[in-house]
């Protein structure tokens, strides 16, 4: 039997205003094992076409993480933009 | 110290302070950027906690909308400058402080003088570029970033380059700089909200001067007050620092950085058909550079529009300081430019009859 890795759930976490963009503060969603940061962010450009334009760090299980990070294991995808408020 | 023991010593029974830390507090020089729904409160704490000397910058007046989270001010105060009424407000409510009064914005003009002898500052402002200009100052005279941020009814702390670690630009990206989030004054904010990152940053700023230390060194603090929610985001072992050694290695450097460029190299290399100058500064910023050798992208755009860059082109960003346009230049080489070097206005000021390159 070739191995296969089975698909994952997550979820993702919208701070500040991406919360108000998504209009929910997080969701989870099942994804390919062998997705990446990257994957995960163009689907959510896809859902939410405004976050593609927002300012943004993405944090996995309370790291930063790049674009390049795989998601195989990660329980929460965080995805925070700096506040200006003061 | 002596005369003082009674008012401090609830907190120098503090094994983490005691006697030795409440000296060190005595010794403290702080600047606060921003006397708004932070500083307020930071001061306040600050103040009565007994530092040296606090020095707090905010160009702006008492407005009414204000009164429900800046808790220094009261309805008498309204047109006043806030750094006038924060310090009266202050020397009463310790007179021992030394309190220095800046009723101008933090800005590229005087952010050296501010920041060139301070073992910290606090940033409790409310516009990106000023954030960005601390980070720079805390990079030039290697000094703890201790930062604060609202949106609505949420909140940011962190303290950014405590001993070389990982700075605001750093973690955001220099596009930070201009980029586009409401304004409280759009959003709304609570005050206690503000209040409570407010004392987060205070107890930083107490720790970092009785012990030079600070658990939110490399560490990104976010709390929802609308759903009790607390976050952390451990940033310093992330990406962001290597890739950007890695950027400062792609450009042409003389050993510190990018290299700045004179006016009189700047119009050597401008005679060369293949450079193009831009302009990173805001739209609104004059004088205006004309010339069919420049193009105009602000710092924060610079994502967006860097496609209008042609690639053949070698770079010289330019800005005002050279701030931004450090940024950008780095930036400009990540994405594959290539870049020569920068060129900051106010340097030399080659445009200072005519601004004009013709």
């Amino acid at each position: 039997m070739s191995e296969r890795r089975v698909d994952r759930e997550l979820v993702i976490r919208y701070w500040g205003m991406l919360e108000d963009i998504a209009g929910k503060d997080a969701e989870a969603v099942t994804v390919p094992a062998q997705w990446k940061v990257r994957d995960l962010l163009d689907w959510v450009g896809s859902r939410y076409p405004a976050i593609s334009d927002a300012l943004y760090r993405v944090a996995i299980d309370g790291d930063i993480a790049s674009e390049d990070d795989v998601l195989d294991g990660v329980r929460e995808v965080a995805l925070m933009p700096p506040f200006s408020g003061g | 110290m002596m005369n003082d023991f009674m008012r401090y010593r609830r907190q120098m029974l503090l094994p983490e302070i005691g006697w030795e830390g409440q000296e060190r507090l005595a010794r403290g020089r702080v600047l606060v950027v921003g006397l708004g729904g932070l500083g307020c409160p930071v001061a306040q704490y600050l103040v009565a906690a007994g530092v040296g000397m606090l020095r707090l910058v905010d160009g702006d007046v008492v407005q009414e909308e204000n009164l429900h989270r800046q808790i220094l001010f009261g309805a008498g105060d309204i047109g006043k400058s806030k750094a006038a009424v924060a310090c009266t407000r202050l020397r009463w409510l310790n007179p021992k402080v030394v309190i220095e009064e800046v009723d101008a914005y933090f800005d590229e003009a005087n952010f050296e003088a501010l920041a060139r002898d301070v073992d910290v500052i606090v940033d409790c402002t409310d516009r990106f570029d000023a954030r960005v200009l601390i980070d720079h100052a805390c990079r030039l005279y290697d000094l703890p970033h201790v930062y604060g941020a609202l949106y609505r009814w949420q909140g940011q702390c962190s303290v950014f380059g405590l001993r070389g670690g990982a700075r605001y630009v750093d973690v955001f990206g220099p596009q930070v700089c201009s980029a586009e989030v409401p304004t409280c004054a759009e959003t709304g904010i609570i005050g206690p909200l503000a209040g409570l990152v407010a004392a987060v940053q205070a107890g930083e700023v107490l720790r970092l001067l009785a012990t030079g230390n600070s658990p939110l060194a490399g560490v990104l603090w976010i709390y929802d007050l609308w759903r009790h929610r607390t976050s952390q985001i451990r940033y310093d072992k992330g990406p962001t620092d290597d890739n950007i050694s890695q950027v400062a290695k792609s450009i042409q450097t003389d050993g510190e950085g990018v290299r700045q460029l004179t006016g009189h190299r700047l119009k050597e290399l401008l005679r060369d058909e293949g450079v193009l100058l831009l302009d990173v500064r805001r739209a609104d910023e004059v004088p205006r550079i004309e010339g069919s050798g420049v193009l105009t992208i602000p710092l924060g755009e610079l994502p967006h529009k860097h496609r209008f860059i042609p690639k053949d082109k070698k770079i010289v960003p330019v800005c005002r300081k050279g701030i931004r346009a450090v940024w950008a230049a780095r930036w400009l080489a990540e994405a594959g430019y290539e870049v020569l070097g920068y060129y900051a206005l106010e340097s030399e000021n080659v445009w200072s009859d005519e601004a004009s390159m013709d």
